[in-house]
């Protein structure tokens, strides 16, 4: 949708303010200019009305927002904050000379790339022209998971099951072990696991830095491939990849586009794995648990419908002691790669997280989401922060 | 030149100054954008009550308006700096200085947010009562600076009833602190009470000592659909005749439940067409007593159906939908105005038969929803479009209201406040004797006028 198409969604705000509740910006910052209102009126102003001039302090404003949906999943106004910002900043890209326009061509050349096997290069390039110190990013593994496991994984059994599944970016070049024990336990269900070829980044980080027609056309290309396999199940174990099949891949097209067909075909299949093993697997195989624990809840996972209840899962599954933070839905500070364009920010919104999750004195921290792991994990050297595939990998096989 | 931001800035650190208009546009108004948008000049961010005292005075020295603000989610457009001026935004004056136990008192700065309180009590089984449906977000600053109040009011009170002591930093940068945490005072004028509920008009609340009570042992979340408004209203009166004190009683029309119902797992069944939403709170056996109570009240008015809750989860999913009534119906309506009338509980039934027949003849929808049971409804304008012939019905509708609520000896604000939005019909209410004296008052406290000026009546300042 076009920003102007959003003038009569955004006019819904009725400028309540109960987003402070939610908003980490708004949280670790303290002041309004911060809020989701604040930038609802601006954008109005600035690039709907053009009553005003998009200044420095406007591009500022829209920019310094994660994205993390708290204000959109928690408005009873249901205005889509987030998308109206992408919108935004995907018309700011035009103005000539504006941060978002550099960003795009960096971002959108790296991620298209659907021979993403140099992805981390590139965005290592791209940190650095940021300014930013090595060691920001996590670890790449030296053998991604593609380069461990492709193909059609069959079980020793006879399968009773055929499931796709969708490797997140994470997984793939970070946490390699996230996928081996997503197939480790899919397999031992006597489950056919297909690890689709050419599949691509999600789109996630396009969209965010306003690049809507980057993110449209890499998940489009996903559909096109996951609309092809015959499956029981697509699985996922990215919150953040969910979010993009489920709720804003779709709401870049129009309802009468051709592509919309495959898209409610493939998003009726689409099952966060851990739900899909919860679901199948009767709990208490061999509990083994790997240590008490505590979670915390990506901001995109949050109010999906396709994996709520992690840490119940997780203690029925494991047998594990689990201990709740004050605040699970609260952000971590990552937002993505936000945390490597404003790092005292992130950092601030992070130290309240890591507050909550030190309260607990765990041994592990669980997270679906592999940039909060990363960055989650950068601040308690001391734990584990897993995901929660590998915290159950024990029990299950 | 010399501007406000500049000035504040050399009072203040870099960081408790915002002057550019992007950021100023943030504070220019409350939840009622609708009323008037105005940016102030600057925007100061005290971190104690000295930085108040501070800014004040150079207020004060340089004439220029001061508009306390805590949250920014009022519903009269008490906040909105409408001459401009310098914006005290609260909210990083927010330690709770003590909860103490043994006294069953707290003491908390202005921009304590309500629900982070409440949950600090609860971890000591303590309870503040007073519940306006901002509470994930709203300061108690704010909250004692309009008597806030919510559902709970009809067996609790509003927030009044629970201030004991405050700090206040009058127009001249001077500091008082009427009352204390003693829970009864006799000495003097009450000017704790005075300060609470004046709208920033009088100064800045800095501090505020609240009575607390013992956390209820147990509730339970009744429903009773009713076939008719009416039949709803008559219900109130009954439960209240009968010498039940629910701890919540609020009034629901079926569109309302509809709203609601979007954001609750399992949806209230749409069966009549206006609806009690009840807890009731206490030991257990007087828990039980009064459902019993209730139900049997219900079923003698011929409620069309009566669920109690069971499951705490379902109960809590009611009430945070009823908390967030304001911004679902602006998801169905192109604006909500939400008025603030109450009356005498046995005057509810004739209230709401007034609000219906406003409603019929000027022909637009208006909602009703409230708290019931201690009177104080809030009839609903909602818009069904944005036009000058629409806002021409709304106006008179609003006026209509106030009228029939001051008829039946109400009141035209139980708990949201004046400021803007009623300014024009205060002296209905108080006439002018009393109009007189509380203009005395303020000129006497702010003789430069300098306070929130244009809120409470039409012209702020001293005698205007």
């Amino acid at each position: 949708m076009k920003l102007e198409d959003y003038k009569d969604i955004s006019a819904r705000c009725s400028e309540c303010n109960f987003c402070q509740a939610v908003c980490p910006v708004f949280i670790s910052k303290g002041s309004e200019n911060w809020l989701a209102r604040n930038r609802l009126n601006l954008i109005r102003e600035v690039l709907i009305e053009k009553t005003m001039e998009p200044s420095p302090r406007f591009t500022e404003i829209l920019e310094t927002c994660l994205l993390c949906t708290g204000c959109t999943q928690s408005c009873s106004s249901m205005v889509p904050v987030d998308e109206i910002i992408i919108a935004a900043r995907s018309r700011m890209a035009e103005y000539a000379g504006g941060v978002s326009s550099m960003k795009k061509k960096l971002f959108s050349g790296v991620m298209k790339n659907s021979s993403a096997i140099n992805l981390m290069v590139k965005a290592g390039a791209v940190a650095q022209k940021f300014g930013m110190a090595p060691g920001n990013l996590p670890q790449m593994s030296s053998k991604p998971f593609f380069s461990r496991r492709s193909g059609t994984l069959k079980p020793d059994g006879i399968a009773e099951a055929r499931v796709a599944y969708y490797v997140g970016c994470g997984t793939n070049f970070f946490y390699p072990e996230t996928g081996e024990a997503a197939t480790d336990i899919l397999l031992k269900m006597n489950t056919e696991v297909i690890i689709p070829e050419g599949l691509t980044c999600c789109g996630i980080p396009l969209l965010s830095e306003g690049d809507i027609e980057g993110a449209a056309e890499v998940f489009k290309k996903n559909i096109e491939i996951l609309a092809s396999i015959e499956c029981d199940k697509i699985l996922m174990e990215c919150t953040s990849c969910i979010m993009m099949f489920m709720k804003k891949g779709p709401k870049l097209f129009a309802a009468d586009d051709p592509v919309m067909e495959k898209v409610k075909a493939v998003n009726a299949k689409i099952e966060n794995a851990l739900t899909y093993i919860y679901q199948k697997k009767n709990p208490g195989i061999n509990k083994k648990a790997p240590g008490n624990f505590t979670c915390h809840v990506p901001c995109h996972l949050n109010k999906s419908e396709k994996g709520a209840g992690t840490a119940e899962i997780l203690r029925t599954l494991t047998g594990a002691e689990y201990r709740e933070l004050d605040e699970p839905e609260s952000c971590c500070g990552a937002g993505g790669a936000y945390y490597m364009k404003d790092k005292e920010l992130s950092e601030t919104i992070r130290e309240i997280k890591l507050k909550d999750i030190r309260k607990r004195e765990v041994s592990i921290v669980v997270t679906e989401c592999p940039m909060c792991r990363y960055y989650i994990s950068k601040g308690v050297p001391e734990m584990e922060v897993m995901h929660p595939l590998e915290f159950i990998k024990g029990s299950m096989l | 030149m010399s501007s406000p931001g500049k000035d504040l800035r050399r009072l203040l650190s870099d960081r408790q100054v915002l002057d550019e208009k992007e950021d100023l546009m943030a504070y220019a108004n409350d939840a009622t954008f609708y009323l008037a948008r105005r940016s102030p000049d600057a925007v100061a961010i005290p971190l104690s009550t000295e930085d108040v005292s501070k800014i004040i005075r150079y207020a004060f020295e340089n004439k220029i308006p001061v508009v306390p603000r805590g949250a920014g989610s009022g519903l009269a457009g008490g906040c909105t700096p409408i001459h401009g001026g310098i914006v005290i935004d609260m909210k990083q004056m927010n330690s709770i200085v003590e909860i103490n136990r043994k006294n069953m008192t707290a003491e908390v700065e202005g921009g304590v947010v309500l629900d982070r309180f409440n949950r600090e009590l609860r971890k000591q089984k303590l309870f503040y009562p007073p519940d306006p449906q901002s509470m994930k977000v709203c300061t108690i600053g704010g909250n004692v600076a309009t008597r806030a109040g919510g559902p709970r009011g009809v067996k609790y009170g509003t927030t009044e009833r629970y201030v004991t002591g405050l700090e206040v930093v009058l127009p001249d940068g001077s500091v008082i602190t009427p009352g204390g945490k003693v829970v009864k005072q006799s000495c003097g004028y009450d000017l704790t009470h005075l300060f609470t509920g004046s709208e920033g008009t009088l100064g800045v609340i800095t501090k505020a000592n609240l009575r607390l009570l013992p956390l209820p042992e147990t509730s339970t979340t009744i429903i009773a659909s009713c076939v008719s408004a009416d039949q709803a209203a008559e219900i109130v009166s009954e439960i209240i005749a009968e010498g039940v004190v629910p701890a919540m009683l609020e009034f629901l029309i079926k569109l309302a439940v509809m709203g609601m119902n979007n954001h609750i797992k399992n949806p209230i069944p749409l069966s009549g067409d206006a609806y009690l939403l009840m807890e009731v709170d206490g030991g257990e056996s007087q828990v039980e007593a009064e459902v019993r109570k209730i139900k049997s009240i219900c079923n003698a008015l011929g409620a069309a159906d009566i669920i109690v809750v069971n499951d705490p989860a379902d109960s809590r999913s009611y009430w945070e939908a009823r908390s967030k009534l304001y911004p679902i119906m602006m998801s169905i309506f192109k604006r909500v105005i939400t008025e603030d009338v109450t009356v005498p509980r046995n005057s509810i039934p004739e209230l709401v038969r007034r609000v219906q027949a406003i409603g019929a003849s000027l022909q637009i929808p208006i909602g009703l929803a409230g708290h019931a049971g201690d009177g104080n409804m809030h009839p609903t304008i909602m818009h069904t479009e944005i036009s000058d012939a629409f806002a021409e019905k709304a106006e008179k509708a609003i006026e209509q209201i106030i009228k029939a609520g001051l008829e039946l000896s109400g009141t035209i604000s139980g708990e949201h406040g004046i400021g803007l939005h009623k300014n024009r019909f205060i002296e209905m209410e108080h006439g002018p004797v009393q109009i007189g004296l509380m203009k005395a008052i303020k000129g006497v406290i702010d003789p430069a006028g300098i306070m929130n000026p244009g809120k409470i009546w039409h012209e702020g300042g001293a005698d205007k």
